[in-house]
């Protein structure tokens, strides 16, 4: 039996996981699942003694395995107490063969060298042994001397599985997101050995971002929400929409935005490339949000348009189709995007305030120029920019000593502030913004969504967020698109419940 | 603005200056006699690093194919000599036909850098040495009339090294000359140096300028607010392969000699050191950086080799001067990674 009692771990900005209790029998398999950010990778890492765990001041709590208390002070630690994890991305050696990946760092060795066991030779007859058991153990005919190259996704997936599983002490296998890459037969295949596998009693941890997997193999389920526990299901009282509830909380939506009458003209449409029909409109003055859980595709629109991520998606703006990446053109056409990477992407770190606010925007603001003909060679008006960039420090209530301070030294929050600052100097007549509110505290939450909402209503700018903060999207945004596996899965009005939309995000309807 | 910091390259170099300066007391070295050559040594060799300035800014790294820009600058000279073009006519001349072929050279060049970026440095290093040789060629074949410039036999080839003094040798060395006891004071030569150095600076307070910078710190930056990064890099190389013609002109001036074909062959180290020496990063140089770096550098040169020749065994002097030229490199790379900030 596996217990944790009050895993906390915090970071610098605060607590991630707090308190978390639980308890998994032997040969259960025990389901995880929560939003985006709720805690869940935190708790495997803590688990799997990753780096990003013990290199920040490890954990809080106690984790006992059968009624004996360990302490997980790193990565091998972790293996030693039988302790493994098979990752979302698939972390195997290319070019090497399913034995090799399976066998590394265990391997069986001839007769060990003394002082330098490195270099001892491998005992290739056993190692092929072990692989073939491992392999079939799980239910798979595998042939473990197959280049890992030429070996399929769900295949890959089994020889990690197998990895794990050849380790001798194995007592709990955590899963995350196993399935997200495979297709239905595929799953079927990987579900029903991962029940094999507790069969044998060994513990499982689950984490799927697909409900009906969870509800399929899972003894227990436990919903994860702003780093707590808030839930634990037994098998009997499974319920998605119960499920949904508890993801997304009860939070009264504060500021609703008021049903309004949309304009009927269309400012962008996106069209898949595969012609499936799966297209998304964004209407002129609306806020629009687009969400989904991690790694669903909600980066190709705007990311996607200004050349940061690969997109499935072709743009055209009123009707004239857009060259993605082309940001002169789309800045030109009154097109902002502030990235979800604020800091790397749509900020200059180093550079003060008053030059990240008024940076490229001399094509709206001649007055900035002192020689406004030949604009390349104009010097900057610095008194005129100062005072603008001081009316925009007290507009946006941004906190630091004075226009020159470099904004690396402002916190997050006042960081987002300048980028809305910024965004308010290009005028744009279409904005989008990634993550508005990540790593922000509530306060300057508020004030950031409200200018959002001011910008749409003032100046008319269409918005669109993408975001996965799905309480603040219910508040601002007229609709809300949800994507999932790398398409639009629904649109969504306002008044929409938070049950329907944490189901779409699992590409399910309410029923 | 921003304070300057005094970083430990400028430090070790200043003290080792104060050494040799000490050491030149101790053997009765003529010391008004150095200060000359310091002054003429800082403003012959200060355009040249004044030239690395655009490219750092605008993110292009330190500009090792700064051989490009000097050849540039040669082809101006050998252009304007053919034609015998003496005193200052020779010598704007030689300039504007320098910059012109430096603009051709600069484009190309930019081209080149900018397929690969993010090795600027390692690429303009061997397309410089590369250029060399190509720009061999061209001296051997070009149709030249003059036969001051040519192989005294044969006639055909330019010869390696052309004697100026018919032409412009020492003429900003010579122009408005201060004389204050023992101690010369070329001002001609200070005030065209200071003149550039106070166009670059000028330069970096334009909104062009800005863009340069912000493209160094961070070129998605620029890029998501709808700037050509390429055009403006392509702008900043241009540049520097300009100002580097223009620094070879007054470089060759104050040196007598057109020094062809090998010639431009060992500038890029000296040159990168001293604006390192100047305190300049990969990412960010100002002409204050060029101004000291150069001083320093050229001052120390100057005076290790008769101290070194007098103290240790002769050409002693050139071997811990190539220890230091390269060592300042060395150093720079390795504080060029630094930690991020939490």
């Amino acid at each position: 039996m596996i217990e944790v009692k009050g895993l906390s771990k915090k970071f610098d900005s605060g607590y991630v996981l707090k308190d978390i209790d639980l308890q998994i029998e032997d040969g259960e398999i025990y389901g995880i699942i929560g939003a985006n950010g709720s805690g869940k990778s935190t708790f495997l890492n803590i688990l799997n003694g990753k780096d990003t765990i013990v290199k920040t001041g490890g954990y809080e709590g106690d984790i006992f395995i059968d009624g004996e208390k360990v302490r997980i002070l790193d990565h091998q630690h972790s293996v030693s107490h039988g302790i493994s994890m098979v990752h979302q991305e698939l972390a195997l050696f290319p070019g090497m063969r399913a034995v090799d990946n399976i066998k590394i760092n265990h391997e069986n060795v001839k007769w060990e060298l003394p002082v330098i066991p490195e270099l001892s030779r491998l005992d290739e007859k056993k190692n092929l042994e072990d692989a073939k058991t491992a392999l079939e153990r799980i239910g798979t005919e595998l042939d473990p001397v197959r280049n890992i190259d030429n070996l399929s996704l769900n295949q890959k997936q089994f020889v990690e599985i197998a990895r794990e599983l050849d380790h001798q002490n194995i007592r709990l296998l955590m899963l995350d997101e196993p399935t997200s890459s495979l297709n239905i037969t595929e799953t079927e295949k990987l579900l029903s050995c991962v029940q094999e596998i507790a069969s044998r009693g060994i513990s499982v941890i689950f984490v799927s971002h697909r409900l009906e997997e969870i509800e399929k193999i899972c003894h227990r389920v436990s919903v994860f929400r702003d780093g707590r526990l808030i839930s634990t299901y037994k098998k009997a009282d499974f319920d998605l929409n119960r499920f949904a509830e508890d993801m997304v909380g009860q939070k009264i939506v504060k500021a609703a935005r008021e049903r309004r009458q949309l304009s009927e003209e269309t400012i962008l449409e996106y069209r898949c490339r595969d012609d499936d029909g799966n297209t998304l409109t964004i209407k002129k003055g609306e806020i629009l949000g687009i969400t989904g859980l991690a790694g669903q595709g909600q980066e190709q629109f705007l990311a996607g348009l200004f050349g940061l991520a690969k997109t499935n998606y072709t743009t055209s703006f009123k009707g004239e189709m857009l060259k993605d990446g082309d940001t002169h053109g789309l800045i030109g056409k009154g097109i902002y995007y502030i990235s979800e990477n604020r800091g790397v992407d749509s900020l200059l770190l180093d550079s003060s305030i008053w030059e990240n606010m008024i940076f490229g925007t001399e094509g709206k603001h001649q007055d900035f120029l002192s020689l406004s003909r030949i604009p390349g060679l104009s010097f900057l008006k610095r008194d005129r920019i100062r005072s603008y960039t001081e009316q925009m420090i007290e507009k946006l209530n941004i906190v630091c000593a004075d226009p020159q301070q470099p904004v690396r030294e402002l916190s997050g929050g006042n960081q987002q502030k300048v980028c809305i600052g910024r965004a308010l100097t290009f005028e744009p007549e279409l904005l989008g913004i990634g993550e508005p509110t990540r790593g922000i505290d509530i306060y300057s939450k508020e004030l950031i969504l409200n200018w959002i909402l001011k910008m749409n209503q003032e100046m008319n700018t269409t918005v669109v967020v993408v975001s996965g903060e799905l309480e603040e999207l219910m508040r601002i945004c007229d609709r809300i698109a949800v994507m999932y596996q790398g398409k639009i899965h629904r649109i969504f009005n306002t008044g929409v419940s938070p049950e329907e939309l944490s189901l779409a995000l699992y590409g399910k309807a309410a029923s | 603005m921003k304070r300057l910091t005094l970083n430990p390259p400028q430090i070790i170099m200043f003290c080792f200056m104060l050494l040799l300066l000490a050491m030149a007391f101790f053997i009765d070295m003529d010391l008004a006699g150095i200060l000359n050559d310091s002054l003429i040594k800082w403003a012959m060799n200060g355009v040249i690093v004044l030239s690395l300035i655009p490219m750092i800014n605008v993110g292009a790294g330190r500009n090792f194919g700064i051989p490009i820009g000097l050849s540039a600058g040669l082809c101006g000279m050998i252009f304007a000599l053919d034609r015998r073009l003496t005193s200052w006519i020779g010598f704007f001349s030689s300039i504007l036909l320098g910059m012109l072929v430096a603009v051709v050279f600069g484009f190309l060049y930019a081209k080149l850098l900018n397929r690969l970026k993010l090795n600027e440095e390692i690429v303009g290093t061997f397309a410089g040495y590369s250029f060399i040789p190509i720009m061999n060629l061209f001296y051997t074949f070009v149709p030249v009339t003059n036969r001051q410039m040519l192989y005294p036999i044969g006639g055909q080839g330019l010869r390696p090294k052309v004697n100026l003094d018919q032409y412009f040798g020492q003429i900003l060395d010579n122009f408005l000359q201060l004389r204050i006891g023992p101690v010369v004071i070329p001002l001609g030569l200070l005030l065209f140096f200071f003149g550039i150095a106070w166009l670059i600076w000028l330069f970096g307070k334009t909104r062009t300028g800005l863009v340069f910078s912000a493209i160094a710190e961070n070129e998605n930056f620029v890029r998501l607010s709808g700037i050509n990064v390429n055009f403006y890099r392509t702008l900043g190389i241009i540049l520097s392969t300009v100002i580097a013609a223009i620094g070879v002109v007054v470089y060759s001036q104050s040196y007598g000699i057109l020094h062809l074909y090998d010639g431009p062959f060992m500038m890029s180290f000296p040159a990168v050191s001293a604006i390192v020496i100047g305190g300049a990063s990969p990412k960010k140089a100002t002409v204050a950086n060029a101004m000291i770096g150069t001083f320093l550098y050229q001052t120390t040169y100057l005076l290790s080799i008769p101290v070194a020749n007098a103290l240790l065994i002769p050409e002693m002097a050139e071997i811990f001067r190539t220890i230091i030229t390269s060592g300042i490199i060395l150093y720079a790379f390795i504080f060029e990674r630094k930690p991020k900030r939490a």
